[in-house]
């Protein structure tokens, strides 16, 4: 599994410089306007309902895990109706799937959706569509800051449903998926990069940092066909007993199971990119002095000593030692031995 | 007629949304069922399981469940109606037999998943709730003591629509399952024996209901006041020999079978229910025709016959 940054935020963000800015000052014609004498209409304090509804929308350092919207447009085949009930199903609780049609074009203009996605609290959405130049259509994308971030327009074809696959049982309510990635192009292609990040996004529910292994129960895996083509697989993990601790792992087909076709996208402009992957400073890693990890991802420490006074260092004197010692002390201080006598003492 | 302002339009139809069906059927909560079924943000992934609890009119269901994309699974099960198989007979929905149930259901699943050993619970019910703590990660676990290799299992109650009160036979499943050995986050505010103005719990109280002493007082209470009442109200208790002073034994024994043999019984072959009325096979077209051909002379006959006595009227 590969783990790399990924946006943050549900399509909310830190309260910024725009948020501090004061309102604007009133003009002199409002205020004129206000001497008169009209009415000043205080605004109606909302129910204590909408302000909890507001405070759980509320920015905050670490967010829910995304949810994900599932809508159809003016024509929604049964085949990917099926998609995107299943999508809904294997994502539930953390989805939410919109059964009236749409009227939305996501290339030609986002708003709706947009406003669609910010009104269901879900800063995932996945659209299908149909029509004679894009046939069976899915737009996934997601959205920060309450506006488009990046979409990628897929072909679906070779559906089997969830209800196709016959499996001794499914994925639990909510568990965390192994997500596998496979093929070149996922390290390769630029675009196909930018999916993965995607297609983790939506499918890897909560972020935590660590998993109990026993609750794995389904697996994910997307393979890359050269670059345009994936195929989407599903799989449920069984535990079978074995002869040591460890059980043995098998995987059994659960469906959906599809194959998507690259087709239009739209990924987000460089500098957006960087904001919404931007981590909030409470939540930045604090810096650890003289550590550092070398290539292999080993921590590596350096340690700083103190330069050591040799003098006052207690060695064991030996005999030979001595005299290097009495030389040195010659330099430190004249020391009258019998060399340095003046020449009249001597006889 | 003043004017009244429609308020069920066509865009009120149009916006309409039905509510689920179990909603509208009154059988689920939702509210409640999305938080036990919901992954915890800080459980890293860990399955959940619940102990379901329902009463019937005669019996006591406890199930341990957990929820996939494909509907509810069932681990483990355990139905009153076996109990007659460790010596219960009758009785099998007060607060004695719902504790059974749970101690039953408790032992069959600690038994399924190799725990049995590890988790023995508590053998003599007390009423007190057993609770360790974890002192490597801090948890408080609702077993006596821990193993130091398994964890124990924990599943958490769910009572359905049933309305909470205190003393709720569905406390004595959930007492029973948590003596079983299973780690099932609880709290004596709703056990029989606490006393909410007071705000004390009294053990020994809930201990006997767990033993059935509510039952034999008043089975005691009926042989000596109202003989007739009992013979009437306890048919099936002097039916099966239980009476008064040993129903508390029994229960007792019932417990200590269970302890011994929690599998469940080996499924017998269905053979159809031969003791009702079998329905005749079908009549061949001869036959029908011939039933019709005997049904017209009858008919016939009979008109013959009441031709004749019209005409002696008239001759009259």
């Amino acid at each position: 599994m590969a783990l790399k940054s990924s946006p943050k935020g549900q399509g909310k963000r830190d309260t910024g410089p725009k948020a501090k800015r004061k309102a604007p000052t009133p003009s002199a014609k409002a205020a004129k306007v206000a001497s008169m004498g009209t009415k000043r209409v205080t605004p109606k304090k909302p129910k204590a309902r909408v302000l909890r509804l507001l405070k759980a929308k509320e920015p905050k350092l670490v967010e829910d895990g995304k949810q994900a919207l599932f809508l159809k447009g003016t024509k929604c085949p049964q085949l990917l109706q099926t998609v995107l009930r299943d999508l809904t199903k294997l994502l539930k609780p953390n989805a939410k799937f919109l059964s009236r049609k749409n009227e939305i074009r996501p290339f030609e203009d986002v708003t709706s959706l947009e406003f669609l996605a910010d009104k269901n609290d879900c800063a995932l959405f996945c659209f299908g569509s149909h029509s004679k130049k894009r046939p069976q259509n899915l737009i996934m994308g997601r959205t920060y800051d309450k506006h488009l971030l990046d979409m990628v327009e897929f072909g679906v074809s070779s559906v089997e449903g969830l209800d196709a696959v016959k499996a001794t049982e499914k994925k639990r309510c909510g568990s965390k998926p192994c997500l596998v990635f496979a093929g070149d192009g996922w390290h390769q292609d630029a675009t196909l990069e930018r999916i993965q990040n995607l297609f983790m996004d939506f499918f890897r529910v909560d972020e935590v940092n660590k998993v109990a292994l026993a609750g794995i129960d389904a697996v994910t895996s997307f393979t890359a066909m050269g670059t345009d083509s994936i195929l989407v697989r599903n799989y449920h993990v069984k535990f079978k007993k074995s002869q040591g601790r460890v059980p043995n792992v098998l995987l059994e087909a659960m469906g959906p199971n599809f194959t998507l076709t690259v087709r239009r996208h739209q990924l987000a402009a460089p500098d957006l990119w960087r904001t919404a992957c931007k981590q909030p400073k409470g939540l930045r890693p604090k810096k650890v002095k003289n550590e550092s990890t070398n290539v292999l991802g080993e921590t590596v420490g350096r340690v700083h000593v103190g330069r050591q006074d040799l003098t006052s260092m207690r060695v064991k004197r030996v005999k030979a030692g001595n005299t290097a010692r009495t030389r040195r002390s010659d330099v430190i201080k004249p020391v009258t031995t019998e060399s340095r006598k003046p020449a009249y003492l001597s006889t | 007629m003043p004017f009244v302002k429609v308020l069920k339009n066509k865009q009120y139809f149009k916006r309409y949304q039905t509510k689920f069906r179990r909603r509208r059927e009154g059988k689920t909560d939702y509210r409640a069922r999305k938080r036990m079924v919901a992954q915890d943000k800080n459980k890293y992934n860990t399955p959940k399981y619940r102990l379901v609890v329902r009463f019937t009119n005669r019996y006591c269901i406890a199930q341990i469940v957990y929820a996939t994309i494909d509907g509810d699974k069932v681990l483990a099960a355990a139905n009153s109606k076996e109990l007659a198989r460790y010596g219960l007979k009758v009785g099998l929905k007060n607060y004695a037999a719902a504790y059974c149930t749970g101690l039953l259901i408790a032992r069959r699943l600690l038994n399924k998943l190799g725990l049995d050993e590890a988790y023995e619970g508590v053998d003599e019910p007390d009423g007190e709730i057993a609770t360790t703590k974890d002192e490597t990660n801090g948890r408080t676990y609702y077993v006596p003591e821990l193993n130091d290799e398994k964890k124990p299992f924990r599943a958490i109650l769910d009572v359905g629509i049933q309305t909470t009160t205190t003393g709720n036979r569905i406390f004595g499943v959930l007492k029973g399952a948590s003596d079983g050995g299973l780690d099932i986050p609880q709290s004596e505010k709703r056990f029989p024996g606490y006393d909410r103005d007071g705000k004390r719990y009294d053990a020994d109280s809930h201990k006997e209901r767990i033993m059935g002493e509510h039952v034999a007082d008043y089975i005691n209470y009926l042989v000596e006041e109202d003989h007739e009442a009992y013979e009437r109200q306890f048919a099936n208790y002097i039916k099966h020999g239980v009476s008064g002073d040993d129903y508390q034994d029994l229960l007792e024994e019932v417990h200590t079978a269970i302890r011994e043999d929690p599998t469940a019984a080996p499924k017998t072959e269905w053979e159809g229910d031969r003791t009702k009325y079998k329905r005749q096979g079908k009549l061949s077209y001869e036959e029908r025709k011939s039933r019709v051909a005997e049904k017209k002379l009858a008919m016939a006959a009979a008109a013959g016959d009441a031709d004749e006595m019209e005409e002696e009227e008239e001759e009259e």
